[in-house]
């Protein structure tokens, strides 16, 4: 057997054009296998996270507080031992069998030194098995290799290969060393792109035009270097019809690989809402589709678990085809009733139960979905390291879980024939080519080595262990591609300006490979032979021929398409089924504000994703403010009572959170809690106080109501039932209703200016809502005095933004809700009538494009009709990108 | 004693090639005979450091190493002019080539790249885990709140009731200053400990701006005078006469306003303890008309006079001083163990442990000081506190150490640079050298700023030729260049930049051969940049800086749309924008209306849904349990053909680079989860982004106008430059947080007397008695200098950009923030047009002078940006392909039914029957034994090849060595008598090349080549009872393809195809 042998060939093709039998291209892994298996010594392999954790047990049988790896071992003991193996395997490689050189004083050799001496498993790698080479070539086997070719001299070999080397001479195999090869250096053209995209684009075009040798593809011999990810590549190459590379990108955020990180956070106490969600909406989820979308929905109702909503999608679950009660209490179990508290103290085995679960769901699709399989054995290694533990702690749950679920790759298309050579560096090339294409250049860096100090060099030197210098092997990676250059007539180097969103860095190589050019123009510097050589990706067109690197194609010139923005009023057939079925508050709002938001939402139903819109922020605190004011005015009213003590609110929050506020349990959240509930406790305290001393008995909290409202449009009445509940309504000393809305906002500016000016729509509403006949407040309005109080409570703020004295009001509006409903009701029949017309409008563009043409506003405009004037709702509106209001239109 | 001797301070004036004398510096000391790997630098960034790694190799390989005499010296080197020098010794070429291709062994790279490297190399000796990441810059934030959130929690009872009278309470302002205090006290190695004197100091320099402590609390008595006069001021409102019974106009536009306010304002109060200071500030406001004031006299007059000596104040601004510092102690402790449990560490920790190794670590010491030889610290002037004491501990480790840097160029403090404690430090420096010839500007600019910074600079004591930049005599003949002066009068900020943006299509229009890329617009702060960006683009002309929103740019909400309904196709919001915003989508034209008048929205939805571009969404959800949210994304942006679509709208390159952006959001969203080792799905990549506040790419291209902050100008050069935003004077405070240092400076000690002040503002605006009494303080003073000569750095770097032309700006005829710098009256302009010049500290330059105004400009058409071109032919028909590889062993026949698979010969008894789930080794060991040449052994040689396979194989117990000697045995008789003589040739490597380029590498287990062909056989180590069947079923393919390379390689056939079974003890034939 002849073999080729060098240090860059372990992934290179043992042929391109020809084939061959009984010769091979073999790189140091490679070469080892060949050499065990021809002298008998293979042997199972062992996993690197097998010989890790043997190695922590070694390192662990060492340790004590005054060991020099202490420190480090006791912060991170996987990573400690990872970083000490792999400088064991660097040493053990090089020919070093476990003693400590005399008089070596370094710690590093000494602690390698000890754990070498350990008397615990450690199964041998690569590096013993290259150690144990030279004296496996001792015994009389024939090794049936005939020649042996070196890539580079045979002095660039690190010592032991040398020695190895040596004696395969001896025993007759016949080593070649490479012949200075006098062949031309290629032509060289850098292709410098700005992004991965425009670069792909050039180069699949480069690949799919004719071969550089003048005739067709196949007549040119091509070789496609790839050093980084060819994802974008491959579309361009797919959308063309050529075949993929089929590189894929290392990482650890695929999503079979979150399954397990996922669900190890979501099973444990206070209950991450955010990763439940994400968990719930996996492309396949170990939760059933249909049942995680009944808890999708409860979490966007309330962001908490074990609520009302949580319990309402649990019997709904209970309730679906294929499903039963019993897997609904599995779920809620796992991520609600019982999870875990950290703090409790939680076993390697509940956990493992926890995790026979996910084992049983994982086993049960991966019938379906074989690409899960991975993911079971994971979990497998996983509850395996963990089951024995008597007590886990997240950190290190964590830690070990990102320790079983490594990096992979995984393309979403794998690699597919080509008549191209396809490599993984230049200095794999080792068959003439014509052309080459470089992929990735920017990534094809040095290997990085690891550095010993000098004294350790020394010391292994004077027992026989030579290690090789990160430098030489700098400089053979570069020697070696600037000699593989030489394989081929043109070589065409893609370089982009960024790599995900970042700069990419030069590579030293292109300098190398261009120094090495013959001197075509003596006195040109080196950058500027470099920037004569590049090419930006607008450059190669010339009368609508592109042209780069030998080979062109036709192209034409791409026309611009006018980008216009939506129109911003629709006329449409009329249509009597847009009549509101119904309008609460905020709808009536929308309706008034922007009509086609309104439309869009009530009546086309557009809808955003079920995991997007949980809410957070100050709408979570509103909801969740809003509910303690509740139960605790039922608490209250059973022991007929008004005003809650400070432990009563104290202990409803501490209640409702888990349902719905969970986030504000997370680690993280409590400075943020301790606020909000300071703020929480005394501005519900003050509200209580406030409301009883104005005289006002509440009656009912969320209140529900009914009212139609009869609208005449086009001369035709209208009934449109007017539905929502009132925060609080009581009576007043007076025996009038009165109306509270409760309010959690930064601000209080707005909800002030609202009441004094008599806009507050929304109290006015209430207000006739509770009034027994429509007449009373439709039509004359009567001195504001006859109306009950009405008020705004500002929770974050602790003030009532209202007219009553009694709620802290000073002064009297200019009218009174009647007047103001009056004009609600017209804005009401017009904004009706309007969309019954099949009139739809984005109300506040429409209003701005008018103001900005210089007329008048939308608010002056509706204030000219007597109509109210509903605010622009589009800071809350989901359609901004729909309408225009958003859009890019540049 | 001197502990500099081996530094050498070279100071780099602006444009006198610093990058040059840099690579010099460095690529001498390697021709010289330093290893490569001996070298460190670091560099301000990452792209300096790529880029002075590329200029030492280009300088290593290109001059073959003829040291540049001159590299210390104002001549820029010999690269761009050709060698000159010679040198006493030249060096070997071959051994620079060498050098050349060493570099990426040395240390070179930002502060904090090269800091992580020695911390992960040196991770074991500094007690840390190898496996150490940086906190990435936008994750500090957040990891900082969750490890300090207890403590936080925990002051914030104490803190939170004095934060909220102090007006330090709202969106966590108060923990801001806490964050602040840390982040000063980590940059300046202060300990927590070191915080209680912190706050003794601070509090003691504040009472200096207040009265002496009352102990009379006036609250009380303030409060009922305002609820007093309230009263007065509605009876006002109500009755429409004053208290004088004069009529009121009530609807006067002051009065009007502030009424309400003023009556709100004193109703709104509660409890004394609860009102805040500033609300008794501003219980009127200022502003208010003579009346409601007079209203209010007595209490306003009240608190003016009180607070200074309030205790009540006086108590609260202590308190609050001690809390911060007590809390941020605190957090500084929780945040440590938070990172050290976690294994995390950001860039402060990075230089804080590399300083600890330096300073305590004798191993690393012995090791650094035989490993690097050379030490080179570029932009010597931006280094923090914290990265001065460290780069002193590591020159003393070294031969020789090089600071280069310009001392007019320190713009960094904002981020925690003392320029004055780096002055300090270069006095020390024996060895100097000054770069002061400009290779950047023309002489007419430079005069402009000679004339302009050489007074400057030497008020604050630098001497003329640290300043002055002269032409160099290469450059003698670049005499010309020019200064304009632009006056733009316009009272408001948006209309005098928007005349800024006038006076460019002035200029390009009076310089038809400018291109819009050769200018550049200076600006103070992004926002001016923004507006300036926005009235260029309002005329038509493109700027650099882009701050729309990432995702509001077209491509990436096309993108996220996609994605989006990738990731829940019931999400009918983005299906609806995929349709609005994708001309390919079969209902783009007229979506709007036909969702509007269909009666059955959902169906219509379903529609939409089920075109094609939806389709391949929808199958690519299939695929997505096995990607990354990125590969996902990569997949979406191809499927729905945004890059070509892109080429048909404007800025193509812009949008793909936003494109990029969004991967870039997608690897923050990964930095995140994996700092805290947090899962990361595609919904959560979509939450990420939809709370990115991440701006769009910035366009480039010729027609492109350069627009930034003078911050972000700092070493660049264009040939036009216009310095925006001169009017803007010196504002100091003397309140917040500052690093103060006292006592003399001592340079074994250099971080010693630095101390943080806090001085904490209850005001949030203009007006209280506390900031009159601040005016004439000592650390108001301190900070307006310093400001003053921050502000003259600044200025520096944006007057000595420009390669031909300074365009000086103003809003009349000087600029008052230029004459605010320390000389008043330094700059002035006059004249008109090209009769103008500027007058600069009494000397007058001839300038081009012109006022601009922001009318309605003619508008420009639309910028032509490159044309853009797509394939002429339609592309081909996409073929399928066949995966690359073919493994033989993974093939199957179509037609294996019908082949005859039968026992060919009986070679003796089974040696083993039915395996157990280990067998696979049993068979791995016979395989090995049956891999090697054993025939060429003696019996006990053989003995010893199984026995090693048996232990390696770890099947012992299983089987026993005769095993494999009768089975090697059996096989060797065997072919011995039926092929007697031929040679017999084991793991042969066979690769080939289909038709169809399919490759297939393989090993044949054993081979046999006959005259007329080849005997190919395989051992298999089935036990079964029926092996032909089990060969039909896994073995048949591989023996096809086998047979099939064999042929096409060497061209001769294989003439029998036996599968060796040596557990059974029999041979099979197929066929
Ligand atoms: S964003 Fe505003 S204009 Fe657009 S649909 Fe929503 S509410 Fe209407």
């Amino acid at each position: 057997m002849r073999v080729e042998f060098g240090w860059f060939l372990d992934r290179a093709p043992w042929s391109f054009r020809s084939g061959g039998l009984n010769t091979v291209r073999l790189g140091r892994l490679g070469f080892v296998a060949l050499l065990q298996t021809r002298l008998g010594i293979t042997r199972p392999e062992v996993t690197h996270l097998v010989r890790v954790n043997q190695y922590v047990a070694r390192l662990r049988a060492l340790d004590n507080l005054s060991a020099w790896f202490s420190t480090s071992f006791a912060v991170d003991p996987w990573s400690t031992a990872q970083d000490l193996l792999y400088a064991r395997d660097d040493l053990v490689a090089n020919g070093w069998d476990g003693r400590l050189p005399a008089d070596s004083s370094s710690n590093l050799l000494q602690t390698l030194a000890a754990a070498e001496a350990v008397e615990l498993p450690l199964s041998p790698a690569l590096a013993d098995d290259v150690a144990g080479l030279p004296a496996a070539l001792d015994t009389p086997l024939p090794l049936g290799i005939s020649a042996i070719a070196l890539q580079h001299p045979r002095s660039s070999f690190p010592a032991i290969w040398q020695e190895i080397l040596g004696k395969l001479e001896v025993r007759g195999v016949d080593i070649y060393e490479p012949e200075p090869n006098a062949a031309p250096l290629p032509s060289i053209t850098v292709l410098q792109a700005e992004t991965e995209w425009e670069a792909a684009e050039h180069a699949a075009r480069w690949l799919g035009a004719g071969g550089s040798m003048g005739g067709a593809v196949n007549e040119t011999s091509t070789a496609v270097v790839v050093s980084s990810q060819t994802s974008i590549l491959d579309h361009y190459l797919h959308a063309r019809g050529l075949p993929r590379v089929g590189i894929g990108a290392r990482s650890r955020w695929r999503a079979q690989d979150q399954i397990i990180p996922l669900f190890m956070e979501i099973i444990w106490g206070p209950a991450n809402v955010q990763l439940l969600s994400e968990f719930l909406s996996l492309p396949v989820s170990p939760v059933r589709r249909a049942a995680g979308r009944e808890l999708l929905k409860a979490l966007k109702a309330e962001p908490g678990t074990g609520g009302a909503a949580w319990n309402t999608a649990l019997e709904a679950i209970a309730e679906l085809p294929d499903l039963d009660a019993e897997t609904a209490s599995e779920l809620d179990s796992l991520f609600s009733r019982d999870l875990l508290i950290e703090h409790d103290g939680v076993s390697g085995a509940q956990m493992a139960a926890k995790a026979e679960w996910l084992a049983k769901r994982l086993n049960k699709i991966t019938h379906r979905r074989p690409e899960l399989a991975s993911t079971y054995a994971q979990l497998q290694t996983l509850t395996a390291l963990i089951s024995d533990l008597p007590r886990v702690c997240r950190t290190d749950l964590r830690r070990i879980i990102s320790s079983v679920v490594a990096e992979t790759t995984n393309p979403l298309a794998a690699s597919e024939a080509s008549d191209w050579l396809r490599l993984g560096h230049l200095t794999e090339l080792m068959d003439p080519v014509d052309d080459v294409l470089w992929w990735g250049f920017h990534d094809a860096t040095a290997p990085r080595t690891r550095r010993w100090d000098k004294s350790d060099v020394e010391a292994l030197k004077s027992v026989g262990v030579h290690l090789p210098s990160p430098e030489s092997l700098a400089m053979l990676q570069i020697t070696q591609s600037v000699a593989s250059s030489r394989r081929c007539r043109n070589l065409l180097i893609v370089q982009t300006a960024q790599q995900e969103g970042e700069p990419t860095e030069n590579n030293p190589l292109l300098e190398a490979l261009v120094a090495a050019q013959p001197a075509t123009d003596s006195g040109r510097s080196l950058r500027d032979q470099i920037s004569d050589r590049t090419i930006a990706p607008a450059q190669p067109v010339q009368s609508n021929v592109w042209a780069l690197a030998g080979r062109s194609a036709q192209v034409t010139p791409v026309d611009r398409l006018p980008v216009a923005p939506p129109p911003l009023e629709f006329e449409l057939e009329p249509r009597a089924d847009f009549t509101p079925d119904a309008l609460s508050f905020s709808q009536l709002g929308n309706l008034l504000g922007c009509s086609l938001a309104w439309v869009l939402d009530k009546k086309m139903r557009l809808r955003p994703a079920d995991a997007d819109s949980a809410p957070s922020g100050n709408t979570m605190i509103g909801i969740f403010a809003h509910k303690l004011v509740e139960e605790l005015h039922h608490d209250l009213s059973a022991q007929l009572r008004v005003v809650p003590t400070p432990e009563e609110i104290d202990r409803k929050i501490d209640e409702l959170l888990p349902h719905l506020a969970s986030q504000l349990l997370l680690p993280g959240q409590s400075a943020r809690l301790k606020n909000l509930r300071a703020v929480l406790s005394s501005n519900v305290m003050k509200f209580f106080t406030w409301v009883s001393a104005a005289g006002i008995i509440i009656q009912d909290v969320e209140k529900p109501f009914e009212k139609t409202l009869e609208l005449t449009v086009d001369g035709k009445q209208v009934a449109v039932p007017v539905r929502g509940s009132i925060d609080v309504a009581g009576i007043d000393g007076e025996g009038r209703p009165a109306v509270i809305d409760l309010k959690w906002s930064n601000r209080d500016k707005y909800r002030l200016e609202e009441v004094r000016e008599g806009k507050a729509l929304q109290l006015a509403l209430y207000q006739w809502a509770l009034s027994e006949d429509a007449g009373e407040y439709v039509g004359e309005g009567g001195p504001a005095g006859e109306n009950g109080p009405a008020a705004y409570y500002l929770l974050k703020q602790g003030t009532f933004a209202s007219t009553h004295a009694g709620l802290g009001g000073t002064v009297t509006e200019a009218e009174g809700p009647n007047a103001l409903w009056d004009t609600a009701v017209k804005a009401a029949t017009f904004s009706v009538s309007e969309v019954v017309h099949g009139r739809v409008t984005a109300t506040p563009l429409v209003d701005a494009a008018r103001e900005a043409a210089g007329g008048e506003t939308g608010e002056a405009q509706a204030a000219a009709d007597g109509r109210f004037y509903g605010k622009p709702p589009c800071r809350f509106c989901h359609f901004s990108r729909l309408c225009g209001l958003a859009g890019d239109f540049s | 004693m001197n502990t500099l001797s081996n530094v050498l301070m070279i100071s780099a004036s602006a444009g006198t090639g610093k990058t040059h004398a840099l690579t010099n510096v460095i690529a001498d000391r390697i021709a010289g005979g330093t290893p490569a790997a001996a070298i460190m630098a670091t560099t301000f960034t990452k792209k300096a450091a790529g880029e002075l790694k590329e200029r030492i190799a280009l300088r290593l390989l290109d001059d073959q190493g003829v040291p540049s005499e001159h590299g210390l010296s104002d001549d820029k080197g010999s690269g761009d002019q050709g060698s000159s020098a010679h040198s006493p010794v030249a060096p070997d070429p071959l051994k620079l080539k060498e050098a050349a291709q060493q570099l990426s062994t040395s240390l070179i790279g930002t502060v904090n790249s090269v800091c992580s490297r020695l911390l992960t190399e040196y991770a074991i000796d500094a007690g840390l885990s190898p496996a150490l990441e940086a906190i990435a810059e936008g994750e500090q934030d957040g990891i900082f709140r969750l490890a300090t959130d207890e403590v936080l929690a925990d002051y914030s009872e104490r803190i939170l009731p004095i934060a909220r009278r102090m007006s330090l309470a709202d969106d966590g302002e108060w923990l801001g200053i806490v964050r602040g205090v840390c982040d000063a006290a980590r940059n300046n190695l202060l300990a927590p400990r070191d915080l209680a004197v912190c706050a003794e100091r601070s509090w003691e320099g504040y009472q200096s701006v207040l009265e002496e402590r009352g102990t009379y609390d006036g609250r009380e008595a303030w409060l009922d005078g305002l609820r007093q006069a309230l009263p007065t001021l509605q009876a006002v409102v109500r009755d429409g006469v004053d208290p004088a019974g004069k009529a009121v106009n009530l609807a006067a536009k002051n009065f009007a306003e502030n009424w309400p306010k003023v009556v709100h304002r004193i109703t709104s109060m509660g409890a004394v303890e609860d009102i805040s200071w500033e609300q008794w500030r501003g219980a009127v406001p200022a502003v208010s008309s003579k009346l409601i004031k007079s209203i209010f006299e007595q209490p306003i007059a009240a608190f003016q006079e009180e607070l200074l000596s309030n205790p009540a104040f006086h108590d609260d601004i202590e308190q609050f001083i001690r809390l911060i510092y007590a809390c941020a102690a605190e957090c500084l402790e929780a945040f440590e163990l938070f990172k050290h449990t976690l294994g995390l560490m950001d860039f402060v920790d990075q230089e804080t442990l590399a300083l600890k190794l330096v300073r305590e670590n004798e191993a690393f010491r012995q090791s650094f000081s035989q490993r690097v030889q050379f030490l080179v610290v570029d932009e010597f002037q931006d280094t923090s506190p914290l990265q001065l004491e460290l780069f002193l501990q590591l020159s003393r480790l070294v031969d020789q150490a090089v600071w280069v840097g310009d001392p007019k160029q320190a713009i960094y403090e904002f981020r925690g640079t003392d320029p004055e404690l780096m002055d300090a430090v270069v006095s020390k420096v024996t060895q100097r050298e000054m770069l002061s010839s400009s290779w950047r500007s023309e002489q007419v600019p430079l005069d402009l700023s000679n004339a302009t910074f050489i007074p400057l600079f030497g008020a604050v004591g630098m001497s003329r030729e640290s300043v002055e930049l002269r032409l160099p005599d290469a450059r003698g003949h670049c005499t010309g260049g020019s200064v304009e002066a632009w006056s733009r009068t316009a009272g408001k900020d948006e209309e005098r930049l928007a005349a800024t943006a006038i006076g460019v299509t002035d200029l390009l229009r009076r310089r038809p051969t400018l291109a819009p890329k050769e200018i550049a617009v200076l600006t103070r702060t992004n926002k001016e940049a923004q507006a300036v960006a926005a009235a260029l683009s309002a005329l038509g002309i493109r700027a650099t800086l882009n701050s729309q929103p990432l995702l509001s740019s077209r491509e990436v909400q096309l993108a996220r749309a996609a994605l989006a309904f990738v990731a829940d196709a019931r999400d009918t919001i983005a299906l609806s924008e995929l349709v609005a915003l994708h001309p390919r989508h079969g209902a783009h034209e007229n979506w709007q209306q036909e969702l509007l008048a269909s009666p059955e929205p959902a169906e219509t939805l379903g529609r939409w849904a089920a075109d094609p571009l939806c389709t391949t969404l929808t199958e690519l959800s299939e695929r997505a349990i096995a990607s990354t949210p990125t590969e996902v994304f990569e997949e979406v942006v191809s499927l729905v053909g945004l890059p070509g679509l892109l080429k048909t709208w404007s800025a193509p390159e812009t949008r793909l680079r936003n494109l990029d952006a969004v991967r870039a959001e997608f690897n923050n969203y990964y930095e995140a989860a994996k700092a805290l080792k947090a899962p990361a799905t595609l919904r959560g990549a979509l939450q990420f982004l939809s709370e990115s506040e991440a701006v769009a790419s910035d366009n480039s291209g010729d027609d492109v106008v350069n627009v930034m902050t003078y911050h972000k100008a700092k070493g660049l050069e264009w040939p036009v430059v216009i310095m925006e935003s001169l009017d803007r004077e010196v504002g100091a405070r003397a309140f917040g947080v500052a690093v103060e240092s006292d006592g003399e400076f001592d340079l074994d000690q250099p971080l010693a007397g630095r101390w943080i002040r806090f001085w904490p503002s209850p005001f949030p605006y203009k007006g209280s008695p506390l900031d009159a009494a601040a005016k004439s303080s000592d650390v108001l003073m301190a900070n307006e200098a310093r400001e003053r000569r921050n502000a003259a750095r600044l200025m520096y770097v944006g007057m000595t950009r420009s390669i031909n032309t300074t365009v000086l700006t103003a809003k009349g005829s000087s600029p008052l923030g230029l004459n605010d710098l320390g000389i008043s009256g330094l700059i002035k302009w006059s004249g008109e047009e090209h009769d103008g010049r500027i007058t600069v500290n009494g000397n007058e330059l001839p300038a081009y002078v012109q006022t601009y105004v922001a009318e309605d400009a003619p508008e420009r058409a639309g910028s032509t940006s490159s044309i853009q071109y797509d394939d002429a032919a339609s592309a081909p028909l996409i073929g399928a392909h066949p995966p690359a590889r073919i493994k033989a062993s993974a093939q199957t026949t179509t037609d294996g039914a019908n082949v005859r698979i039968y026992e060919h010969a009986h070679l003796g008894d089974p040696l083993a029957t039915r395996g157990d789930e280990r067998w696979a080794a049993v068979g791995s060991a016979i395989h090995a034994y049956l891999g090697t040449e054993y025939t060429a052994l003696d019996r006990a040689g053989q003995l010893g090849v199984a026995k090693e396979i048996l232990d390696r194989w770890q099947v012992g117990d299983l089987i026993g060595v005769e095993l494999l000697l009768t089975a090697g045995d059996r096989i060797a008789e065997y072919l011995a008598s039926v092929y007697p003589g031929a040679s017999v040739l084991r793991e042969v490597p066979i690769s080939w090349r289909t038709a169809q380029n399919q490759y297939m590498e393989g090993w044949i287990d054993l081979l046999i080549e006959l005259p007329d062909g080849f005997v190919l056989i395989d051992h298999k180590s089935y036990p079964g009872d029926d092996p032909a069947e089990h060969i039909r079923k896994e073995n048949l393919g591989q023996m096809e393809t086998y047979r099939q390379a064999l042929l096409n390689v060497t061209g001769k056939p294989v003439i029998e195809t036996l599968i060796h079974l040596p557990a059974l003890g029999k041979v099979y034939k197929i066929g």
